[in-house]
Order: structure tokens, then sequence, then C-alpha cells
């Protein structure tokens, strides 16, 4: 299992993961400094703290979840999913699938930890009455749980299909789901039935095990797919 | 003996059929030269045998033997120098002295091992591919284009190494656009769809 994970590493860390990576976590902490230094002086530091945390915790959902509905679909790309050819009698297509998908989950989780680590680093540099918040690290933890979501929801309609435009489609979806979220009423709570919601407070529109079920879900829809198309 | 059955199977993307129906018993032993046009169902043929594509029709039936495959194109890590991913290959094929074995490899085939992936030109990437091949001992081995990139030395050294296949009673399956430059037992040829053994109906394009 070692070896199989190191493979995996070996090929989905490649040049074009990289820049994706840098570029988002480049925005990621411009957006962190340019929220710092927007704090209101004129008000209360546990309001600028919680203002702080908002202000970057929508700019930081947006960019998690770009990053993980491209990660998802580059690492199952036809480039990056061929080595399985070289190991095809040796590796189940099971046991390839999930380990893949495995490390996928746990590089995102790195990408998470350095956002995470950023956030709190500038905040704690540029404004001299930060304080540490517990909820801070389960909002963190939560957009986790969202880029798997959206790293699922967006492998799904990648993988029958191998079609780059996938990334856009699924992300420009996003986008959509955000602003029905912001200006919807009735219909925001039956959307958001189906697909998971993260709101300003860093908690999920419905109860963290709705989040789990989905996730289960989308995962076994993903594994049934990837046994039968063609490799 | 037979070890592989290919039974009236076909295969369709989307409305547009590649094959239909083929059947035919692949026996062990045996050097087994698949040729026929671009875009006639060679990999696809070979894929489908080593169940990495689904036929659309038909059924397959084989014995469970020891398979090796040698894909024709195939992305390989650019970062990654040649001996740590052929080490990683060898770990994750369980393959017995991995590193003696990758050591001797890398000499027979005048590669270095300390060379970024990055670094190979076409035919360099194509001996990784054979190396990793020959890694893990198999009964049957599947070899798409296999002299793809590799410059005169190394076709000869190639086809050196499926006759010592061919000694050691291993059973080749070798699909090529090019059927004069392999030994063989049996001709596969695919045309319009059909499967049909020896050359008689092959386009003289092809066999030219």
């Amino acid at each position: 299992m070692k070896a199989l994970i190191k493979c995996h590493l070996q090929y989905l860390i490649n040049k074009t993961t990289y820049l994706i990576l840098i570029a988002v976590i480049f925005f990621g902490i411009l957006m962190f400094v340019v929220n710092v230094f927007s704090l209101d002086t004129g008000i209360g530091y546990k309001e600028n703290n919680e203002l702080y945390f908002q202000s970057s915790f929508t700019a930081v959902k947006m960019i998690a979840v770009f990053f993980s509905v491209f990660f998802a679909c580059n690492s199952f790309s036809v480039k990056n999913d061929q080595y399985y050819y070289l190991i095809t009698f040796h590796v189940s297509r099971s046991k390839y699938f999930v380990s893949k998908l495995f490390t996928v989950l746990i590089l995102e989780l790195l990408f998470m930890w350095i956002l995470f680590v950023a956030h709190i680093f500038i905040g704690f540099v540029f404004y001299p009455k930060y304080t540490f918040n517990y909820d801070i690290l389960v909002g963190y933890l939560n957009i986790w749980i969202l880029m798997i979501y959206y790293g699922l929801i967006s492998l799904i309609c990648y993988l029958p299909i191998k079609n780059n435009y996938i990334i856009i489609v699924v992300f420009s979806f996003y986008i959509l789901h955000m602003i029905v979220n912001e200006n919807g009423g009735v219909v925001k709570s039956f959307i958001n039935y189906f697909f998971l919601y993260l709101t300003e407070q860093g908690n999920f529109y419905y109860h963290f095990y709705h989040s789990m079920l989905s996730i289960i879900i989308l995962f076994l829809l993903n594994f049934i797919v990837y046994l039968y198309i063609d490799l | 003996m037979k070890i592989i059955e290919l039974r009236n199977v076909g295969k369709k993307y989307y409305q547009k059929s590649v094959f239909l129906s083929l059947s035919y018993v692949f026996r062990a032993g045996k050097i087994y030269l698949v040729v026929g046009a671009n875009g006639s169902g060679k990999t696809t043929l070979i894929k489908g045998m080593l169940g990495l594509i689904r036929f659309s029709e038909g059924e397959i039936i084989a014995k469970p033997l020891k398979y090796a495959y040698l894909p024709e194109k195939i992305a390989l890590p650019a970062a990654v120098t040649v001996y740590d991913f052929l080490k990683n290959i060898g770990a994750i094929k369980e393959v017995k002295h991995t590193e003696q074995k990758i050591i001797y490899l890398l000499r027979k085939w005048q590669l270095s091992g300390i060379k970024k992936i990055k670094e190979l030109s076409k035919g360099m990437r194509q001996k990784v591919l054979i190396i990793q091949m020959l890694l893990s001992d198999a009964d049957v081995y599947f070899l798409d284009e296999p002299l793809s990139g590799l410059d005169l030395t190394s076709r000869k050294n190639f086809l050196q190494l499926i006759e010592q296949l061919k000694q050691k009673g291993k059973t080749l399956i070798i699909s090529s656009h090019y059927p004069n430059r392999f030994p063989y037992d049996k001709v596969l040829a695919l045309v319009n769809g059909d499967m049909y053994e020896g050359f008689d109906k092959m386009p003289s394009s092809i066999l030219d």
C-alpha cells in the first residue's frame, strides 16, 4: 500500500498541480492580507476578529472548491490515470481507486492546513488584537469536507467523459449555488438538501451527518462508475 | 493449452463499432502478431483482453496466469528518477531482489538510473516501460507497438528478447503497424471490424 500511495504521489504532484497550487495559495494569502488591512478600527476587537474570519472564509471556500474540482479531475485525467496499465495485474481496480482518492484527500487536507496556518499567521502579524478561536479550525475542517464533496461531484461528472470543461461547469455551479444561498428563500433550503452549503459562520446548512451521508453516497457512486468505465 | 478465449467479442464507442463478433483462441507458448491499420482496434482488443476496457458484447475466458503489459504510450512522472520510479513499480509488483534486477536491466538496456524521466528521449522512455514490464516474471506478455521510438540497437535487443521469451515458453501477443519487423507463429489481421488469421485480407499498404 505504501508503494502504491508513493506511486500516486509521483504522478499527482506534477508541474501543473504545483503551478495551480502556488497560484491559489498566493491568491489566498493576498486575500488574508487585504482583509486584515481593511479591518475597521472603529469597532471592537471581537467584531474585527469575526469580520476577518468571515471575509476570509468566503474567499477560502471559493479557492478551496476551485482547487478541489481541478485537482480531482486532473488526478483522474487520461494522462494521470494511465499508470494503472503498468500495475493492472498486481493491484485491483477498486484498491487503486480507493488508494488514489485517499491520496487526493490527504493532499487537499495539506492544502487546507497551509491556508489555515497562513490565516492565523497573517492575523497575528498584522492585527495586534488578533485572537485564535477554536471555531476557526472547525471552519477550515468543514471547508476540507466541502472540498471532498465538490471533488467527488466533479469526479462523477468527469469520469465518464474525461473532458476538462467539467472543471468550469462544476465550479460555475458552485458560484451559482452561493448566489442562490445569498438571495434565495425557500429554494435554498431545498437545494441545500441535495448540495452541501457552508454558511458564513463555518457550519453546514444542515447537520454534519447530512454532509457525511452525501459524501458516502457520492463516493459509492464514483466507486461503481470507476469499476465500469474504460481506462 | 488454451490461455485466452474470445467468444464473439465486440466493442462499440457510442454508435460506432470498432469490431464485432470476434472469436479466437490464444494458446500457450506462441507468438501472436496483431496487425492492422490505424484505428483498426489493435489496442482496443489488447486492452479488452487485459480488462482495462469492457467489450460491448461477447465474453472472454482467461486462465489465471501471470500477465505483463507494455502499453504503447503512457505518461511517466517527470520529476522522478528512472531508478526511483522502477523501484516503486517493483515494490507494487512485489518483485523479489528488485534492486539487483533493476540495476541488471538498466545496464542491459543502457539506461541511466539517476536521470530524471523528464530528461529522457522518447526511445529512452520506451526502455523504461520495457524494463518495468520485465521486472516481474510473467506467462503472457502483451506488447503494444513495442518498437516505438527505439533505435536500431535497441530494436535488435528487443527482438532478441522476444526470441528469449519464446524459448522460455512464454506467450506473446504483439500489436504493430509493421508486421514485417517481428517473428511470429500466428498473424491476426484486423480489417474493417473483422479479424482474420494470416495476411490474405490485409491491405497491401499495411504490408509494405
